[in-house]
Parts: C-alpha cells; structure tokens; sequence
C-alpha cells in the first residue's frame, strides 16, 4: 500500500484543474462565494460565472474540441462498466457530473495535431489502479479505483482535520476534495498527453513536469478554483507516507515477495520512483501557488508552509516560460479567455 | 546629397559597430579565487582544481557552444555554502570549493571502500558539479525552457553529456557520481523535502537510468546487480531519448557540430 500511495499522491498533487472539468458540470453555475483564507484578492470572481449562467450556456457551444474525444465502447460514454459491482455509485456520480464532457469543454482552446482519447474505466492493477495516460493508444484513462479510493480519503482527511485543524494550509470540503482531486489528477494526466502530442522538450523529470503543467493551469483561473485544487493535494499529501526511513523488517510476515514492492520498503530503494516523493510534490506546489499569485497565497508564506531558500516567484517564471515556450502557441486565445470565464465547479464544492 | 552622405555615414558607423561586436566574440573567461589561507580543507580544494587544470578543461569542453554573451566560470570559497546559485545577472558560474572539499571528506570517510572507487568517486563527483553548474548557465543563455525542476534539469544534462564521450568516461562520471550520492545519503523526513535539490538517492537512481537507458550494453550490470530496480530501469531508454530529444531541440542549434566530432575524439 505504501507504493500505490505514493502514485496516487502524485496523482493527487497535479489535481489541480480538472476539477475545472469536474466543476463544469452540469453549468449550474453555482459559485458561492471564496472560501479560501485570504482569498481577498479576488472572491467576486472566483465565483464569478456564477450569475453569467445562461450567457454561459451559449459560450459553451464554442466549447467543443475535434481532437479530444471520449472513446465510447457501445454506448457507454466513455464510462465503461466496471468488473466489479463496488464501483458502480462511482460510475453514477461521474457521469452525472459529466466529468468526461466537461473535460473536453475544458480542452476546447487546445490545438492538438493528432487527436487523444479519455475514458473512464476499472483499470488493471487492483484497488490502487492510478489514472495514466498510455502514449501507445493515444488515451488518457482515469481509473474507477482511484475516485473511489478517494473517498475513502476523503473521511480520513476530515477526521485528521478535526483532531489538529493547522494539519492543511488550506481548508475544502468533501465535494470539493474530490472535485479538486479529479481535476488535478486529470490535468496531470493531460500534461503527459501534451508532452506526447506536442513533442514538447523535458529537460527535468516528466512526473514534476506534468506536476507543473497541472498547478500552472489551474493558476491561470480565478482563485477559488486553484484554491480547491492546492487544498485538496495538500490534504492527501497529509495522509500519505514519503519513503520510510528505517530498513524493513525482511523476515516479517508481511515483509512483501513482490520485488518492486519490497524496493518501495526500502528506504534508499524508495526513491528510484519517477515521481518525486509526497512531500516533494506538496512542496513544489505551494510554491509555485505562492510564485504565481504572492497576493492571494501570502498566508502560505506568512504561515510557514513555503521552503524559505526557495524563490517561488522564481520557480513560476520558470515553468512560465517553458509553458509560454512550448504550449501556448498551440492554444486558440479567444477560446482560452471562455474556458477562464466559466463556472467549473459548483456551488456545493466551493462552499 | 547631404542626406545621402549622412546615410553613408551611418551605414559606415553601423557596420564599423557589428564588425566590432563580430571580431570581439563571446568568450568563456575562467578564473580560480583564493582559498582563505587558514582554511586547510579549502586551499587542499583549490590546489587540486588548479593542478588538475579542471577549469581549462571545462572550457576546452565548452569550444562547440556558441555563446551569445561572454560567460564567466569561477571557483571560488563560499563563505561555507556549498554552493552558489548561478549569477544570471553577470552570467557567472561558481564551483565553490567547498563543495570540493566535501566530496573529499566524503570519499575518505569511506575507509572501506577501495582506492579505486574512492577516486572515482572523486572524479566523478568533480566533474559532475562542474558539469552540474555549468548547466544552469546554458539554460539561461540559450534561453532553454524547463519543464521538471531545474536542478533535476541539470542533473539529467549532466549525465546526458557524460554519456557522449565513450562508455569509460561513462563509467567513470556517472558511475562516480552515484557513488558520492550513495555515501552521502542522509536521511529525509518532512520538511526537508521542500528542498529545491533532490535527495541524494534520488539523483542516484536519476544519475544511473540515464547510463542505462543511453547504453543498456555498458551498463548492463545495472540492471542485473540490482542497483536499479526493474520498474525503474524498465522507463530508462524512455529518460534518455527524452533527454535526448531536449537536447537536440534546445542546445544543438548552438552547438559547431564539426567541433563537437573533435570534443568527442578528443581524450579526457
């Protein structure tokens, strides 16, 4: 469990704006007002959309893009059936949150030359089956078990929260956990997808590269949406492990036979892991939070969260560039400008 | 007639300026501080960059690039950091020699580890901060744009170059390298991972799946050893090709491919 969970923290900490995805959803268009502390700097819009929801409904026919397409197999709308009967209820509330459609919508500015697909499905892999993106098919898949298993966080995190409240820099609730979770996640997996089909040039690590892609999109919204993505990333980071520090015990019962996994209880061997460790990729977030909107996320500095021989203005210049660089010539500008004006979450998980 | 003259004169004065700017090309200046005198440790670094001549040969290193802007590689004591971050305002590297000293210190704690690996170590841990430094000065003068964390960046610069030269100073360089990592790896807990650096076994393993990935025949005992797992050494060719490909997209245009062929032939 050790290891999945280092996966699924990465996972979580690129969640950061597909919730956009997520919170697009049905275009209720509720945003109530910001949550966030400190959120000062801007509450009117980071529920902004909100009163613009039928003008909203017509800018959403723009929203369509040609070459982000949901793979549907007979019907099912990119949300295949599960093998298993446990994740059903997570089938139903994506779909009726329309992850997948409001995912496209998302991606509408986007201009890809070569079409990817996303599905959602029980992946291989068991109960900790993390979302990929699998360059081989073009498909970006996010994983049943993953939303699933988030959930489950979701309680725990609440409960580590009543015991000791200054355990998160920032505070969001279940629905928007698990809304700002998905769109971190997705946007991560996103991330992949665009260093594939834009060849982009990575000089650093991909695992962070895509953490970056996700923090740094979800920065270029209003507040209140990266709000809920930070929050929900900095929560999981809490409840789950960076590489043990003591060497197993190898002749324990439960000392595991599979080798990667006993690599994963290896406290040297831990961090030949792709991914940065949890603690690594919660760090580079608040940073580049911190680097991107000094304004809005003071209370990370002044509380102590931030690394203090660290530059994070600095560090969000950084990706700035490579994203400016590398990216942004394949983004249509007037469609980026809908896409930052839309309500994407809703009411019930900005609260 | 007069406006003609005029004109002529300023094309003159125009072209006087860019033959100046074009004879005085970009240069690499290197230069070795003083080590303060009563810090033993420090003059021992210092003495041992000077004697190996390790910043003439950066420099011989460095012919292929074409600079846009003079750079200025220094060593130099840092007040006891072991580094100082690249100055992009007076495109200034520092190799401190502290640092130096540190991977001396670390290589003789190492009293059971053959002569043998400790100066691999040694020379390879040379090489790689030099290296290592040197690569955030191409980022910024060729405007190289950064996807990962930077020091990871340069990290994997590093071992992408060191895999250029023939698999013996492959294995001297990266092989070294890791070996430092090992030895000076330190236990990390909470907040030490918000560290802009990585951990020192991370860049072990970043260090060892370039090699691997660049050169599975050379470094075939990598992987059967176990000094990288399989699920890491399986992604290795994939690290590599991506390095590689940032490497020709971003850095190769600045580069005299015909003096590269020469660097490459050269011995080391």
């Amino acid at each position: 469990m050790v290891r999945p969970t280092l996966r699924l923290l990465a996972l979580l900490a690129f969640a950061l704006s597909l919730t956009a995805a997520e919170a697009a959803g049905s275009g209720s268009g509720g945003n109530s007002s910001s949550p966030a502390p400190g959120g000062g700097a801007n509450p009117a819009a980071a529920g902004a959309p909100s009163p613009a929801a039928s003008p909203a409904a017509n800018a959403d026919a723009a929203l369509t893009n040609g070459k982000v397409k949901i793979a549907e197999v007979n019907g099912d709308g990119g949300y295949r059936l599960p093998k298993s009967d446990i994740y059903a209820d997570t089938r139903a509330k994506m779909m009726k949150r329309q992850v997948l459609e409001e995912y496209v919508k998302f991606l509408a500015p986007l201009k890809l030359p070569k079409t990817i697909w996303v599905y959602v499905d029980e992946c291989d892999g068991g109960d900790s089956a993390s979302p990929f993106y699998s360059p081989a098919n073009r498909a970006l898949v996010m994983c049943y078990q993953f939303m699933k298993m988030m959930e489950d966080r979701a309680a725990l995190i609440a409960q580590a929260e009543a015991k000791n409240p200054k355990l998160f820099p920032m505070k969001v609730n279940r629905d928007g956990f698990l809304a700002g979770v998905f769109a971190g996640v997705i946007l991560h997996e996103t991330g992949h997808a665009l260093f594939d089909v834009l060849d982009v040039p990575i000089m650093g690590r991909e695992e962070d590269a895509a953490d970056e892609i996700s923090t740094f999109v979800a920065l270029q919204f209003q507040p209140a949406l990266a709000d809920i993505v930070v929050a929900a990333y900095s929560d999981v980071g809490e409840t789950f492990d960076n590489p043990p520090t003591a060497a197993p015990d190898t002749k324990a019962a439960d000392y595991p036979k599979d080798k990667t996994q006993q690599c994963f209880d290896d406290p040297f061997c831990a961090f030949a892991d792709v991914h940065g460790t949890w603690g690594q990729r919660f760090y580079n977030t608040l940073c580049l939070m911190y680097g991107g909107n000094p304004t809005h996320y003071a209370f990370l500095k002044t509380g102590g969260w931030l690394p203090k021989d660290r530059d994070c203005p600095a560090e969000y210049a950084l990706v700035r560039h490579a994203f400016a660089k590398t990216i942004y010539p394949f983004i249509d500008t007037d469609l980026m400008a809908k896409v930052q004006a839309r309500a994407w979450f809703r009411s019930n998980e900005l609260k | 007639m007069r406006r003609a003259t005029l004109a002529a004169a300023i094309v003159g004065v125009t072209q006087g300026l860019f033959l100046a700017a074009a004879t005085a090309a970009p240069q690499v200046s290197i230069a070795y501080g003083d080590a303060p005198a009563g810090d033993a440790a420090l003059v021992h670094a210092h003495d041992i960059l000077v004697k190996s001549q390790a910043l003439e040969e950066l420099n011989s290193f460095l012919t292929p690039l074409k600079f846009p802007t003079d750079l200025h590689i220094r060593a130099d004591a840092c007040g006891g950091a072991l580094r100082r971050p690249y100055d992009r305002a007076t495109k200034t590297v520092t190799i401190c020699y502290e640092m130096i000293a540190r991977v001396l210190d670390v290589a003789k704690a190492q009293t059971s580890a053959s002569d043998q690996d400790r100066n691999q170590a040694i020379l390879g841990t040379i090489v790689e901060a030099l290296f290592h430094e040197t690569a955030y000065a191409l980022f910024d003068l060729f405007d190289v744009p950064i996807w990962g964390r930077i020091d990871d960046a340069a990290d994997r610069l590093t071992a992408f170059v060191m895999m250029q030269f023939g698999e013996d100073n492959a294995r001297t360089t990266i092989l070294g390298s890791a070996l430092f990592f090992d030895w000076s790896a330190r236990t990390w807990t909470g907040k030490d991972f918000a560290s802009a650096e990585a951990p020192e076994a991370q860049r072990f393993y970043n260090f060892l799946c370039i090699a691997y990935g660049g050169d599975p025949i050379a470094f075939d005992s990598l992987k059967t050893n176990g000094a990288l797992p399989d699920y890491r050494s399986a992604q290795c060719a994939k690290e590599y090709q991506q390095v590689r490909k940032a490497f020709d997209l971003r850095l190769m245009p600045f580069i005299d491919a015909d003096l590269l062929i020469k660097a490459r032939a050269r011995t080391w």
